[in-house]
């Protein structure tokens, strides 16, 4: 039985050159997902993803997916190349996870987070992507990869379904996720995260009791935009103030000029927008009669799509002059 | 008849590399001689890479047991079981985690025993059965490997509660290292089928170097263990200084002594402090305050200062002293509480110091 070949042009079917060329591209795309530079990747992350899944469904269809669980059979050469491409696949994958390793942690670097500020999040959802990419295309990366030229083009007798079928199949899945991750994007409930540490381990200075305060409110669990709060606020039982706010008291006037390098409230660059984006993003800060401070952060947030709707995600922090959290989330 | 020294040998991969794990391990030894301020794990880490790849370069056999399936099904599931042990560890008990990766560890080389390390070998020294069993193997758990790979992505998606595990558990990302180190060698001894034929082993000839690996791969597991124990038994080094501080109208000494616990895994519990006289009391002039009672500095070893205490006797003896509790990450339970005391009395005697 002919595996369903027919009707795929001859250069899909033959051109080892243009199957290792998507898989050049493969693995740009993915580099760029993994990569810790740029940190964010400004809503760029989807079409990345869409991009690795769109390449890897023309390199299955390219080898027949002979290297899926779809197709279980063939002739010697075709077992030992599925064999070859999964043991090869093992040790890129290995590879891959420790290319990872070093890329989160110049990510966290450059991110300027520590662990005072670190809301849990130990891969991050970039991480996790390229991780769930490189396990689901690497076999047939491989495959595609040392396949011979003309080797894929006879439609090779194997069981299981029809080349068209899976990669049709394949595709509707992959069409489903995009769909999923859209209405997830609007209908899924917004999570937020939030991390006291008192006493503040970066505060030596202040005239006071600091706290390092960081929240994060996520779409998507993660794999939508996420407005990240983080805050440094003293007080010392007759006032409450934030680090770095100009009416705020400080120990010694003359280090006002480097207060910048402290993390700052309403910092831009610690949003992650890898995978959406956040627009009109405000912040404001305020103390109430009773002496309480107030920090409300919110932004406007969406997949950066043209006509697909949008959501506020907004995180408060009020702190009594007391130091008690009166409100967090 | 008498043998004749053949210098060609000299020259041989296996006489150089041999030469070399004799010089790291005579280096290693006067290092723990000599240097008591030298980093022991990076030493550590490094005999132990070293030995893991010398061990990978002998030839090994299976054996009469380790050629059966049901005994290395059951070596593979004693592995499974180690590695639900360490991801289920909670966080915060970090000698719990030693043991089991000893095991793990142990586990490892009775695996490659037992596959003959077929899973890793290279192409040209396995035959067209192994190469294509390695692939079974290869294919197989790399399935495996996506179902935990889900499993931990389900993990992170789940809430943060199991986000923080993830974040915290060392245990886990062990498993992860040994199921993308090991994996397809589980597969290969849970599927390589019993012999038809039963073999007869051709015992893998015992040379020096074979010894000599195996000896150094003993002594790394042991050596956690030994030096855990030393804590209990050998006897701290002690060494003082006292001299006189001279200071207005009184009389004020210097004291200053470091007592050094353990082997291997060590600590340095220092004391360094000024204290005066009068003849009516005695008196702290500095060292002698909370902050001095955790300067303790400690190779391998965890450090927790238990009790810090100073006070001036009713006849004028000052009286400091303060403990730390010494504890081995590398077996539970092993700890042991260091008290160091000083005790001066109003006319500046000495009454007690390390």
């Amino acid at each position: 039985m002919k595996a369903g070949f027919a009707g795929t042009p001859a250069w899909r079917r033959e051109g080892r050159g243009a199957r290792r060329l998507l898989v050049v591209l493969l693995a740009l795309a993915w580099g760029a997902i993994a990569s810790p530079v740029p940190v964010s990747l400004d809503g760029w992350g989807p079409i990345l993803v869409a991009g690795c899944l769109g390449i890897f469904l023309i390199l299955g269809h390219m080898t027949g997916w002979l290297a899926s669980p779809f197709r279980r059979d063939g002739d010697e050469i075709v077992l030992a190349l599925r064999g070859l491409a999964y043991r090869r696949a093992f040790r890129l994958f290995l590879l891959g996870i420790l290319l990872l390793v070093p890329m989160l942690v110049v990510g966290a670097s450059q991110g300027g987070t520590t662990i005072a500020w670190e809301v849990p999040d130990p891969l991050g959802a970039r991480a996790v992507a390229a991780l769930l990419i490189l396990l689901v295309v690497l076999p047939t990366a491989v495959m595609a990869w040392i396949g011979p030229s003309g080797h894929f083009a006879g439609g090779l007798p194997a069981k299981g379904a029809p080349v068209g079928a899976v990669t049709a199949g394949l595709s509707a899945l992959v069409s489903v996720l995009i769909v999923a991750w859209l209405v997830g994007l609007q209908a899924l409930p917004v999570s937020v995260a939030s991390k006291v540490t008192i006493p503040d381990p970066q505060d030596a200075f202040s005239p006071g009791t600091c706290g390092a305060f960081a929240a994060v409110s996520q779409l998507d669990q993660g794999f939508g935009p996420s407005l990240v709060l983080l805050a440094q606020v003293c007080w010392n039982g007759r006032s409450v103030w934030l680090v770095n706010d100009p009416g705020g008291p400080s120990p010694n006037p003359s280090w006002r000029g480097f207060s910048n390098a402290l993390p700052q409230f309403c910092l831009r660059s610690t949003d992650r927008s890898d995978f959406g984006v956040l627009a009109d993003q405000q912040c404001r800060v305020w103390v109430d009669s009773s002496g309480s401070i107030h920090v409300v952060m919110w932004a406007e947030a969406g997949s950066g799509l043209p006509g697909m709707g949008t959501r506020w995600l907004q995180l408060n922090l009020v702190v009594a002059r007391s130091g008690r959290v009166l409100s967090f989330d | 008849m008498t043998q004749r020294l053949s210098w060609r040998g000299l020259g041989t991969p296996e006489f150089l590399v041999g030469a070399l794990l004799v010089i790291m391990v005579a280096l290693g030894l006067g290092l723990i001689a000599r240097l008591g301020q030298l980093n022991w794990l990076l030493l550590y880490l490094l005999a132990s890479s070293i030995t893991v790849i010398l061990l990978r370069w002998l030839p090994v056999e299976p054996g009469a047991l380790l050629s059966r399936r049901p005994a290395r099904r059951a070596l593979v599931l004693l592995m499974a079981g180690i590695c639900c042990l360490l991801a289920a560890i909670p966080n915060g008990l970090a000698a719990w985690y030693v043991l089991p990766i000893l095991a793990l560890i142990c586990c490892n080389v009775l695996l490659g025993r037992a596959t003959q390390r077929v899973s890793a070998a290279p192409d040209r020294e396995v035959d067209e059965w192994q190469e294509e069993m390695r692939n079974r193997a290869h294919l197989v758990g790399y399935r495996l490997l996506a179902i935990f790979v889900l499993g931990l992505a389900g993990a992170y998606l789940g809430s943060y509660i199991t986000r923080a595990w993830l974040a915290q558990s060392f245990g886990i990302w062990v498993v992860v290292a040994e199921l993308l180190l090991f994996l397809p060698a589980m597969v290969l001894a849970w599927e390589q089928p019993d012999p038809v034929v039963e073999p007869v082993w051709r015992s893998v000839r015992t040379t020096w170097l074979r010894r000599a690996v195996f000896a150094a791969l003993a002594f790394e597991l042991l050596l956690p263990v030994l030096a855990s124990l030393a804590l209990l038994v050998v006897p701290p080094q002690i060494s003082t200084t006292v001299r006189a501080a001279s200071r207005e109208s009184r009389g004020c000494s210097y004291l200053g002594a470091t007592e050094t616990v353990g082997w291997v895994l060590q600590a340095t519990l220092p004391i360094s402090a000024e204290v005066c006289w009068t003849g009516a009391r005695a008196f702290e002039q500095w060292g002698m305050n909370e902050s001095d009672c955790a300067t303790a500095m400690t190779s391998g070893l965890l450090a927790k200062t238990v009790s810090c205490r100073r006070k001036v006797l009713a006849d004028g003896t000052l009286y400091f002293t303060y403990t730390t509790r010494l504890v081995s990450p590398a077996v539970p339970f092993v700890g042991r509480d260091v008290p160091i005391t000083v005790a001066v009395s109003r006319t500046g005697r000495l009454l007690e110091f390390p």
